[in-house]
This record gives C-alpha cells, sequence and structure tokens, in this order.
C-alpha cells in the first residue's frame, strides 16, 4: 500500500502518468482475471480463459508500460542485471529446445504463451508498477479473499458457485482457481505477499488482515499439506529478516493460530494421519498422492534428452512412454488404487518439469536466475521490509515448486514474475 | 526532442500492442474451440443414449461437424480425435474409429483412448489386439477395469498380475499397445 505523506514529499516525474495509469489498470485487470475468471461453457472451465485473459492483460499493459518507458528514457536500454541475464540464457535454451522438439508445433505454441507471460517481469520492474503496486496489491488481496471465502463456504457446505464432479470431497474447493491444490497454494502465496502489510502501521493494514485471515481460512479448507508448507516457509522467513521483536512476536501469534486451526479442523487431521502412516510405512508414492509417477517419468525425460529436453508444453503428451520407462526401470507399477486419473500434464515439480522441458543447461540457467535474486533479497532482507517480503514469497514459490507448479497457476505464476520484476529493480537501484 | 520521444513512444506502444495481440490470439480462438469441443462431447453423450437409429445419425453428423472444427483450432489436444473416434464407433464404422483414435494416440496417450481402441478392435473383429489395448489401459489406469466387458475382466486382471509379478522380478516389461505410437522417448 502506498504510503501518502512519502507520495506528497517524493517528488514523481509527471512524464508518463497517463501511460503508467493504463498499464497499471491493464495489469490490475490481469490480476482479476487470473483470480476469478471462469467459463463454465468451455470443456477446460478454469485455466484457458484465465490464461487467455491475463496474457491479454500483460501484453497491453506491456506496450502501455513501454510507452512510458520511451516518453521517460527515450530508446535507452534498459540495464540488465546477472538473474536477469541468466534468465535470458535460460529463456534462449527454452527457444532452442522448442525448435529442436519432436513436437515442434506443440512446443512452439506452449513457448508462445510462456514469452507473454515472462513480460510479467519488466513489468514487474517498471514505473507503472512502481507507482500503482498499491492498488494492484489490493486488487490481487481482494480476489484471494474472495476465493478464500468461496473455498470455506463449499467445505462447509453452504454455497458453491459452481457444481464440480469429482471423485472426492476435496474436488469442490478449488473456489474459482478451480482445483483445491492450486487454490491452497495460490491462497498461502497471497497470505504471504499480504503480511509486510498486515504487521505494519498503515494505510491497507486492516484490509491486508482481513484478507490473510480469509486466506488462512480457505487453504485450512483445501486440506493441503503443501499449502500449509509454502506459508509455513514465507511466513518463517518475513519473521526471520523483518527486523522488529514485535513483528516476530505477531508472526509467531498467527502461526500459533493457524496451526490450532488445522489441529482443531477435522478432515485436516485426518490428512495429516494419512500423510503420516504412508510415509511410516514407506509409501512415498501414497504420501505423496501418487505423485512418484509425474516425478519419475519426468526424470526419464530428463534421462533421454538431457541437453535439450522435449521442448516445454509436451509433457502430458510425453507422460505415458516416460511413466512406462520408468516402471521399466524401478521394476515397479505406478499406480495408486483410488486415482481416478492417471494421466498427468504436469510433472508436479517445476523443477523437474524444467528440466525435462528445456534440457540441464537451460533449466540450470533459470533456476540459478531465480537463486541469485533470492539471494540478493536475502542479504539485502535485514531492515529492508520490503525485500524481506520478496524474500518470503520467493521462498513460498520455491518450495511449493517442489510438489506442485506455482509457475504454471496463472494466478500464482503472474504473480510471482510481477514481484520477482520489482524485486530485481528495487536490488538494482540499492546497489 | 519532447515531440519526438512522444512519437517514438506512440510507435512503440502500438507496434509491441500489435504484436502482443498477435501472440494472445491463438488463445482466443482455442478458448472458442475449447467450448465447441465441450459442446461435441455433449452431443456424442446424446448420441450414445438415443435409441432411435435415424435421430442418433443425425446427432452424430452434428458432433462431428463441431469436433472437426474443434480439431482444426486444437491440433496439439487428444480430446477431439478421441471424441471423434467415439462418434464414427456409435455409427458403426470401427475402421473410422481406429483411424481416429490412433490420431488421438499420436498426440497424447491416455488410458482411455487405449480403453476405446480395444473396443474399436474388438468391433472390427482384432481380438488379439483388443486385449493387448484393454491390458494397457487398464495397466495405467486400474479403475478402467469395470469398464471392459465382463467376460474380460478376468483374464486381463491375470495378465496385469503376472505382468506386474514379472517385472517384479526383472523378468519382463510394462505391457505395450497393440501398435505404440511414436514418442520423443526412443
Amino acid at each position: 500500500m502506498p504510503n501518502r505523506h512519502a507520495r506528497r514529499t517524493h517528488a514523481e516525474p509527471r512524464t508518463g502518468r497517463t501511460a503508467d495509469a493504463i498499464a497499471a489498470f491493464l495489469l490490475a485487470a490481469a490480476v482479476l482475471a487470473s483470480w476469478t475468471a471462469v467459463d463454465p461453457k468451455s470443456i477446460d472451465s478454469y485455466d484457458p480463459p484465465k490464461a487467455m485473459l491475463a496474457a491479454t492483460g500483460i501484453a497491453l499493459a506491456a506496450a502501455a508500460a513501454l510507452a512510458s518507458r520511451v516518453l521517460r528514457r527515450g530508446l535507452e536500454p534498459p540495464g540488465i542485471s546477472l538473474p536477469a541475464a541468466l534468465l535470458l540464457a535460460g529463456a534462449a535454451g527454452a527457444a532452442v529446445s522448442a525448435l529442436a522438439s519432436p513436437r515442434r508445433a506443440a512446443s512452439l505454441d506452449a513457448l508462445r504463451l510462456a514469452a507473454v507471460f515472462l513480460l510479467a517481469l519488466p513489468l514487474g520492474a517498471s514505473e507503472a508498477y512502481r507507482r500503482h503496486r498499491g492498488r494492484i496489491v489490493a486488487v490481487f488481496g481482494a480476489a484471494a479473499a474472495l476465493n478464500g471465502l468461496l473455498v470455506v463456504l463449499a467445505a462447509a457446505r453452504i454455497w458453491s458457485p459452481l457444481v464440480v464432479y469429482g471423485y472426492s470431497a476435496r474436488s469442490g474447493l478449488g473456489a474459482l482457481v478451480g482445483n483445491a491444490g492450486y487454490a491452497g497454494i495460490a491462497l498461502a502465496l497471497a497470505a504471504v505477499t499480504l503480511l509486510p502489510i498486515a504487521v505494519r502501521a498503515g494505510r491497507g493494514r486492516a484490509f491486508a488482515i482481513a484478507a490473510i485471515v480469509l486466506c488462512g481460512a480457505g487453504l485450512l479448507s483445501t486440506q493441503s499439506l503443501s499449502a500449509v508448507a509454502v506459508a509455513a516457509a514465507g511466513t518463517a522467513v518475513y519473521a526471520f529478516f523483518a527486523g522488529s521483536r514485535r513483528i516476530r512476536i505477531g508472526v509467531a501469534a498467527a502461526a500459533a493460530v493457524i496451526l490450532l486451526a488445522a489441529v482443531l479442523y477435522r478432515p485436516m487431521r485426518v490428512r495429516v494421519a494419512r500423510f503420516v502412516r504412508a510415509a511410516r510405512q514407506g509409501e512415498w508414492n501414497a504420501a505423496f498422492t501418487a505423485r512418484a509417477a509425474p516425478w519419475l517419468a519426468a526424470a526419464e525425460m530428463i534421462r533421454a534428452h538431457p541437453a535439450g529436453g522435449i521442448g516445454i508444453g509436451n509433457f502430458g503428451a510425453e507422460y505415458v512412454p516416460a511413466r512406462i520407462a520408468a516402471e521399466a526401470r524401478i521394476r515397479r507399477r505406478l499406480v495408486l488404487p483410488g486415482m481416478p486419473t492417471n494421466s498427468f500434464a504436469q510433472a508436479h515439480n517445476d523443477y523437474l518439469d524444467l528440466f525435462a522441458a528445456t534440457g540441464i543447461p537451460a533449466g540450470l540457467c533459470v533456476v540459478a536466475a531465480f537463486a541469485a535474486l533470492l539471494g540478493r533479497l536475502v542479504r539485502r532482507a535485514r531492515g529492508d521490509p520490503s525485500a524481506a517480503g520478496a524474500a518470503a514469497l520467493l521462498t513460498g514459490a520455491a518450495v511449493a515448486a517442489f510438489a506442485w507448479f506455482p509457475f504454471q497457476i496463472v494466478p500464482t505464476a503472474l504473480w510471482i514474475l510481477l514481484e520477482s520484476g520489482r524485486a530485481d529493480r528495487a536490488v538494482r537501484e540499492r546497489a | 526532442m519532447r515531440g519526438g520521444r512522444r512519437g517514438a513512444a506512440a510507435l512503440a506502444a502500438i507496434a509491441f500492442a500489435g504484436a502482443g495481440i498477435a501472440a494472445v490470439a491463438p488463445e482466443w480462438k482455442k478458448g472458442a474451440a475449447l467450448r465447441r469441443l465441450r459442446e461435441g462431447e455433449a452431443l456424442v453423450l446424446a448420441a450414445s443414449r438415443q435409441n432411435d437409429a435415424v435421430a442418433r445419425a443425425a446427432i452424430l453428423r452434428d458432433a462431428e461437424e463441431v469436433l472437426e472444427e474443434a480439431a482444426a483450432e486444437l491440433p496439439h489436444d487428444p480430446r477431439p480425435p478421441y471424441l471423434l473416434g467415439s462418434a464414427s464407433r456409435l455409427r458403426g464404422d470401427a475402421a473410422g474409429a481406429l483411424e481416429r483414435y490412433r490420431r488421438s494416440l499420436a498426440i497424447e496417450e491416455r488410458p482411455e483412448t487405449d480403453l476405446n481402441l480395444s473396443r474399436a478392435h474388438m468391433a472390427a473383429g482384432h481380438p488379439r489386439a483388443a486385449e493387448k489395448d484393454a491390458v494397457r489401459a487398464v495397466w495405467l489406469a486400474p479403475n478402467l477395469l469395470p469398464e471392459l466387458p465382463e467376460e474380460a475382466r478376468i483374464p486381463v486382471r491375470n495378465r496385469i498380475w503376472q505382468l506386474t509379478s514379472d517385472l517384479k522380478r526383472g523378468k519382463g516389461y510394462p505391457p505395450p499397445l497393440s501398435k505404440e505410437p511414436k514418442t520423443a522417448l526412443r
């Protein structure tokens, strides 16, 4: 949230203000659509409408932000940080891998959409985002809180905006995001984003606290253990770096309340007990709800194409042959009785997915870019609440990427990229 | 100077917005195609429940028209050819169904496609291929076993037990399809 006092005393250039306002409006619309767009008449009601509207908003916002930059700085090229350079190298590797992929057309198609989403990085670093971030965070928080509320209402069997047919009670807990796991991860990252606003005195604090309560209640209702881990990791990082004792006590109290609620909420208790039982018996595939199959399949893809990958967007197409190869290698059938689907479009681990899609060299560049940014943020996090908040969000995303795919879920991908761009700019300016 | 910058900014914004719209436009087309796909799926389902042969044929014609349109816009989606295969099977065209299911498998193998490929093989009079594909379908997704004809369930289950046991002893390999589609892994 912007500080009124800061706005009065800080001399801001007037040039490009209209273009910035247009970019911010389009970006806010993209953020809102990424959380709420649903097309009940489509065979895929949740993800494609979100991706379509968010990508449109990003592309047009980028055009407006570019106009603003040209007005202020002419055609002067922007400075490039080490994380940005590494990411560009990774993106170039991904493009080469798509061109060399045996399923080239499908891969280039996926690459096109990914390229549009990557524009969220420079947008996050743009003047438009710096000027209007408070408003965009407000839209983000409100959309997340709405989804949190919808998950709670659905879990309590009070009301749900859409009828979802699924194999378990959790199937209907995806709110407008569409899937209980996606919703849990997105709500966890939203809560971590709003934490720095909630713990400091200033404008928007009450709103942030209310939104965090709804996101927290929603993420517990999704019964997603990964989401709890993401929220815990992000919160711990923020509490560790944010400095003051008062903040640490506040964050610890909030964490204690969430933990207590998790213990008291029966479905969550049952889920934890199931996880612990399966882990004790050494049934890791059951503990991680059948993730062994996509993880091992991704490993087979990496083994088959270590240098160039199979091309982004091809995981689903290569999943079954890779699973069969993995079964032959480990001499075990990779199924979980009772699972309704045995097809996977993602590896359920963004790191494995990345290496499988782009190959090890390009994948390492992308991971190094992320690690370099996170490392720089961590170095500045003590005494810099903004850097601590960004480090908390990126840590949450890094944790989520082990068992989910936050870089492929529309609301989380857009937000992580925007905030990464913003963090990179802040680090560069303070260096 | 200022006017020059304004002109450059406007040009840059217009060029970038144009490129952005061109990059995003296929997503809008896909959105419309996914709606058609849902419509086609509903029509195939309606045809499968229709007992009157003439009415069924009319519904299937509509379904195929809608699904062909969806297939043109979604060349990397295995569902349009899969549903077209099911429409062919409902029309009694086993050869057409086999061709369309194989087209779907070439895009992405899914257990339900293997199961329907098995059904199409059976209708075309290829019982050995039908058994192979049924075993592969149930190997991949055990919940498909009840979808098989009653007389096929026990042989398929026994074959899978045997394959699982052979695999554990390092003497076997997971079951192949009657005709394996191409993959990047080989």
